[in-house]
């Protein structure tokens, strides 16, 4: 008999970015497979790229995602950069960070509360949620929208952000822009405790699969924008090294390709960084780890909703401290000129989903000739599809529709993006 | 369509796109609280919103339509709406507005045009937020829908920006239908063009301004003089 059942099939699992279906497939032997198949079509190609100015290349990367476009606009923004050795000013760099830890805090916040939560309150959307939980609603709506009016700021547009350009920023800023910028935070600040402590206090489904954990480490920070790319408990890569350690499959079902590493998954994103950089979490955050008992490492897939609880707090107190820095400077650099000049550039960053990298090679008139970009959530498939199967064994003697609601909440809690995932296949 | 009596159903749906449009409509915070006062959104995958309904008052359509599965969805999407708005650049040019990829692109992308009949552009790369809302109220309230057709320049000279041709830089401007607040020159970059042509483009215009001030003129200006003749026409028949 080669006939297979399939005993789950998910379509269009709701509340993530993009078109994703999961099938999760009993055969006769009784083994179990999974199959997260990515089914945007695919709009931009890294072919697109081929061709446009630098800067333009930058523009369109940026359109892979409209939630995490933060990131990837300074991710190529950077790989430009590291393409002419150009050196962005101290201070130019620091708004950029503030850019991008806005995103990242609204990426979570989307997720979190607009996608994930509902789940746990038994609702459909946030909408039914506002009925029973009015406050709560209204303050993380407020929340989002403080990191919509940072980007909006500094960054010119909430989505696609204009100022970034390679040598720094478009725009010159002034001390108003940092007191604008810091009086939002601290708004933030006196938000983000109770907003991620309800997600901290609910009870996650009990399941732990260890897997190869990849984040970038420095070693002081939780970094987003730099570092080296570690393996948890093994090794440090360079981009370079890493780009050549992964090996890139092409699922036939899926749209976007899938990644291993070491022949083996491996998991990116908040949990990711989380394990990885615990030590550098900030004292307060780790205080509500030891209330709520959490603990790092972890291997519960269901706790990166966790991880990125606490990275909401983590990073608005890092934003404080950056903007104390910049409040205690006179007046900022935004830019440096530099020279096109033919070259290969490759940055890393930690994307809100986790490890992003851009590389390009451009010729001497700043075309680019070569792109390559690969996104958190197609790195993810392959370990959520291990996790699909291994937390199918452990939940197969429930209900039918207990098992999908609970397979589509594993699957929610990888916060995948399929939009940037399936972008890049080449034609 | 006045529709105050009974709150206008409304789906908003994606195609191929980045979701930065509908992004943009969550960003809209308190005010899209105030919008879910007038209207119910009966369908939105990434809301998690998919009740039962027979037809919709207004459907909002972002992205372009790039296999044959999104073609039947946007007919079936359509067969069933009153209204249809297309939301943002992907869905209004298949962002080729934005993308500049007019001549030789590898992907086959379609705008919502043409395949469906469209009531409604929301232009731009992103949407711009507040013009969404005033467009939504306007329609569900019945009343005229304005399109502004003023270029981003008209918007950049109100703001005082200093010219950006003049400092040697390719802006679109001139030739860019405005309603962004001229929002990238006012960042210290040039319009790229992203609310598509202007209804009176002059592209000839100003490619000899490019010319004039040793600005290297970008190869797609000339295709977007294609892109306006089919532009005009479009118009032309709609008038008729
Ligand atoms: S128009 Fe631009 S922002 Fe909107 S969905 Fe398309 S690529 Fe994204
Ligand atoms: S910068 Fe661009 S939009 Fe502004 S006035 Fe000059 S050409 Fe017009
Ligand atoms: S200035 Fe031009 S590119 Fe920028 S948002 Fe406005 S129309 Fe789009």
């Amino acid at each position: 008999m080669s006939e297979r059942s399939i005993s789950l099939s998910i379509k269009e699992i709701s509340r993530i970015e993009g078109h994703l279906n999961v099938d999760v497939v009993v055969d006769e032997n009784g083994d179990v497979k999974a199959y997260a198949k990515a089914l945007e079509g695919t709009r931009i190609v890294e072919n697109v790229l081929v061709g446009n100015d630098y800067w333009e290349a930058i523009e369109i990367a940026s359109r892979m995602c409209g939630v995490c476009h933060a990131i990837h606009k300074l991710t190529a923004t950077q790989a430009m950069e590291n393409a002419f050795n150009v050196i962005v000013p101290e201070d130019a760099a620091m708004f950029r960070d503030i850019i991008c830890i806005a995103g990242h805090i609204q990426s979570h916040l989307t997720h979190l509360y607009y996608f994930a939560l509902p789940d746990f309150y038994g609702k459909n959307n946030i909408l039914e949620l506002l009925n029973e939980k009015k406050e709560l609603v209204l303050k993380i709506i407020k929340l989002r929208q403080l990191t919509v009016d940072v980007i909006k700021r500094i960054g010119g547009s909430p989505v696609h952000p204009i100022t970034p350009v390679v040598g720094g920023l478009s725009k010159e800023f002034n001390k108003s822009d940092v007191k604008f910028i810091t009086e939002k935070f601290r708004e933030m600040r006196g938000l983000v405790m109770e907003v991620a402590e309800t997600m901290l206090g609910l009870d996650l489904p009990n399941f732990s699969r260890k897997t190869q954990y990849v984040a970038l480490r420095d070693n002081k920070s939780i970094p987003l924008l730099r570092g080296d790319i570690n393996l948890l408990d093994v090794r440090d890569y360079s981009s370079d090294e890493f780009l050549n350690a992964i090996q890139k499959i092409l699922e036939k079902y899926s749209n976007a390709p899938h990644f291993l590493l070491n022949s083996e998954s491996y998991m990116v994103g908040a949990l990711s960084r989380l394990n990885i950089n615990y030590p550098y979490l900030i004292s307060e955050a780790k205080d509500i780890c030891k209330r709520y008992n959490i603990k790092f490492p972890n291997y519960n897939p269901f706790v990166n909703n966790f991880a990125q609880a606490l990275e909401i707090i983590h990073y608005t107190y890092e934003a404080l401290d950056i903007l104390e820095n910049l409040a205690s400077r006179n007046h900022y650099k935004h830019k440096t000129n530099f020279k096109v000049k033919k070259g290969m550039g490759i940055s890393a960053s930690e994307a809100p989903r986790g490890l992003l990298i851009h590389k390009y090679s451009v010729d001497e008139n700043g075309r680019v000739v070569e792109a390559n970009i690969i996104t958190p959530t197609a790195q993810n498939l392959k370990n959520l599809e291990r996790d699909c199967v291994a937390y199918f064994k452990l939940i197969s003697n429930e209900p039918p529709d207990v098992i999908e609601k609970k397979i589509e909440m594993l699957v929610r809690s990888y916060d995948p993006c399929i939009s940037c995932a399936s972008r890049f296949r080449k034609l | 369509m006045s529709l105050i009596d009974s709150k206008p159903k409304v789906g908003i749906f994606n195609l191929s796109s980045c979701e930065g449009c509908i992004v943009q409509i969550l960003n809209l915070g308190d005010k899209l609280l105030r919008l879910f006062e007038l209207i119910e959104i009966v369908d939105s995958r990434v809301l998690g919103i998919k009740k039962d309904y027979d037809y919709l008052d207004l459907a909002i359509i972002e992205g372009c339509v790039m296999s044959e599965e999104e073609k039947e969805k946007l007919v079936e999407i359509r067969n069933r709406s009153k209204v249809l708005i297309a939301l943002g650049d992907c869905a209004v040019s298949a962002n080729k507005n934005f993308m500049k990829d007019i001549v030789n692109s590898p992907v086959e992308a379609k705008s919502l045009r043409q395949i469906v009949k469209v009531d409604y552009e929301i232009p731009g790369c992103p949407i711009n937020s507040d013009e969404f809302y005033d467009k939504v109220i306007e329609i569900v309230m019945g009343k005229k829908v304005i399109d502004r057709s003023i270029t981003v320049c008209s918007e950049c000279i109100l703001f005082e920006n200093d010219c950006l041709l003049d400092k040697g830089l390719t802006c679109l401007g001139p030739i860019t239908r405005g309603g962004c607040n001229a929002l990238c020159p006012s960042n210290g970059r040039p319009c790229f063009g992203c609310r598509g042509l202007s209804d009176d483009a002059n592209i000839d215009a100003l490619i000899k301004a490019f010319e004039e001030r040793g600005i290297p003129v970008p190869l797609y200006l000339s295709a977007l003089n294609l892109i306006k003749s089919l532009k005009d026409n479009e118009r032309r028949m709609r008038n008729e």
